[in-house]
């Protein structure tokens, strides 16, 4: 019952290899014989990851820079399943397994508060009341009179809504590859 | 829209005692997929197979401790170990993760530091790699410039065009000692030193794509991990390793697995060194929430930084995994997380 099993293997060991009567292939975006592996062929629909029917190789997804997550089924542990999307081609998508997702940020504030203004440095950690600025204090720039406040409160820099898709954590890298047994 | 192979829509059933091992078979889209002759058709009989070199996740110490005794096992706890004891596992991993390469070799540490595994197709290449805050994540800030007159709405980049201080992220690690974390669940990474099958109690991924999870048939042999509880006696085995860590059951005849749908998996934050024991029970192996490391972003440009007598400009966020109060707009997304593809966890019971 291998087939369809991901290793993550420490090391590189190209594009397939065998492991006893077990053929492995990477997750590299190449395309696998359906004649060649039978098995894989049998749980691997055409058009996923890019077109094709019955008769053309099938195409593996391209795993590079990728975490492994679980499929939600019907949890909320994905919360954004709903809009997860095909790595290529059109499927897999939404909530099916092995579609993709990208990294986000999750949006937050800052608060602007103390460090804003000269003076001894004050370090402001998020949650409670936030001090605000002191409306008085000024920066001067060459040409400008700055102050840091805001229309609304004068208390925060507005939430992130941009660029949030570069998020990573701390990893060890691994070679995925899938079974055909 | 999402497109869903095969048009698929629907409920999911969730496994319960006397579903498990793990039936998620809806009959009306069973009998659909079926029809379309796509996914799954059957699945072959057989062991997940683990060849040298290879990572999976024990989920107790007991885990480990069983995989330990067979040789066949090593914790990834950054050990130093000899080449003629583990010759092919060497020939596998070489030297890449540290010592001499001559008479010894390092396996790679995935405890307190880099435990989350990353996807890579490139050879050669330093394994190892670190948390990192988008570059581009910027906040709008309203700055009042007096030459200019009114308030003004600026993002740093058109800032920057305004020949005023623009905002450059700068992710901080060094107060709070907050790392970006997924959500997820910890567990202990064991590297395979011979080719051997998935030792029981690790968890073993599962990429059948283009599924939405209504399997027409699941093999006895492998435990979908979805928080179900299964049969003390038929699976003795597991429950002799993993017992009641993850939930007692119903308290007699079953215990329960641990839930990692749509979570992501990693070793501990925890150092390893003479493993959990004496408790048996592996810290953050519960669910723990994803956040982001506390960072400041700087405001660079023009005079800034001499107006402050050489200190920088900063603000400082905490970690956060909800949003602050007092903000209650423009949040609709509810997660930090990583570039991922989705796969079924998977119990070898």
């Amino acid at each position: 019952m291998a087939t369809g099993q991901i290793v993550l293997l420490l090391s590189d060991q190209g594009e397939s290899f065998s492991a006893g009567t077990v053929k492995l292939y990477q997750l590299n975006g190449q395309s696998v014989s359906r004649v060649d592996s039978p098995n894989l062929s049998n749980i691997w629909p055409s058009g996923l990851y890019g077109a094709g029917d019955e008769t053309t190789p099938m195409h593996m997804p391209n795993t590079d820079g990728l975490y492994l997550r679980g499929f939600a089924f019907n949890s909320d542990n994905d919360p954004e399943k709903a809009t997860r999307f095909a790595l290529s081609g059109i499927a897999p998508s939404g909530n099916q397994i092995g579609s993709y997702q990208g990294a986000q940020v999750l949006p937050h504030i800052h608060v602007s508060g103390s460090q804003f203004v000269p003076g001894p440095r004050q370090q402001q950690h998020g949650g409670g009341e936030p001090a605000g600025p002191r409306e008085n204090q000024t920066f001067t720039q060459t040409n400008a009179v700055v102050r840091f406040t805001s229309e609304t409160n004068g208390r925060f820099m507005e939430v992130s809504t941009e660029d949030t898709d570069i998020f990573d954590v701390d990893h060890t890298k691994v070679f995925y590859y899938i079974c055909d047994s | 829209m999402a497109r869903k192979y095969g048009g698929l829509q629907g409920e999911k059933l969730t496994p319960s005692a006397s579903t498990a091992p793990g039936s998620w078979v809806a009959p009306t889209e069973a009998s659909r997929e079926k029809s379309v002759g796509k996914w799954p058709i059957s699945l072959p009989p057989g062991s997940p197979v683990q060849p040298v070199g290879s990572v999976v996740f024990a989920l107790t110490s007991g885990v480990v401790d069983t995989a330990l005794d067979s040789n066949l096992w090593l914790v990834a706890d950054g050990s130093n170990i000899l080449i003629t004891e583990y010759s092919d596992l060497f020939e596998v991993i070489g030297d890449k993760f540290g010592g001499d390469g001559i008479v010894n070799f390092n396996l790679p540490k995935c405890f307190d530091g880099h435990i989350y595994f990353k996807g890579t197709t490139t050879s050669g290449i330093y394994p190892l790699g670190s948390g990192t805050l988008g570059e581009g994540h910027v906040h709008t800030w309203r700055g009042y410039r007096s030459s200019t007159g009114p308030d003004r709405n600026r993002t740093g980049n058109e800032q920057a065009a305004a020949a005023g201080p623009s905002i450059v992220v700068h992710a901080s690690t060094t107060f709070g000692g907050i790392q970006n974390e997924l959500r997820k669940r910890e567990f202990v990474p064991i590297i395979c030193s011979a080719t051997t099958s998935s030792p029981v109690g690790s968890v073993v991924p599962f990429l059948w794509p283009g599924g939405s999870g209504e399997l027409l048939s699941w093999p006895t042999s492998i435990l979908i991990a979805s928080g179900q509880d299964v049969s003390r006696t038929t699976y003795s085995n597991l429950f002799s390793l993993v017992g009641t860590h993850y939930g007692s059951g119903d308290g007699s005849t079953t215990f329960t697995l641990p839930d990692l749908r749509g979570l992501f998996l990693s070793g501990s934050r925890q150092d390893y060194s003479d493993g959990f024991q004496p408790s048996g029970v592996i810290p953050g192996s519960g669910f723990l929430p994803d956040c982001f490391t506390t960072h400041y972003h700087l405001f660079e440009g023009g005079n800034w930084t001499g107006q402050q007598g050489g200190a920088s400009q900063e603000s400082r966020t905490n970690q956060a995994t909800t949003p602050q109060s007092g903000i209650s707009n423009g949040l609709a997304d509810s997660e930090s997380r990583a570039d991922n593809i989705s796969v079924i966890w998977t119990i070898i019971p």
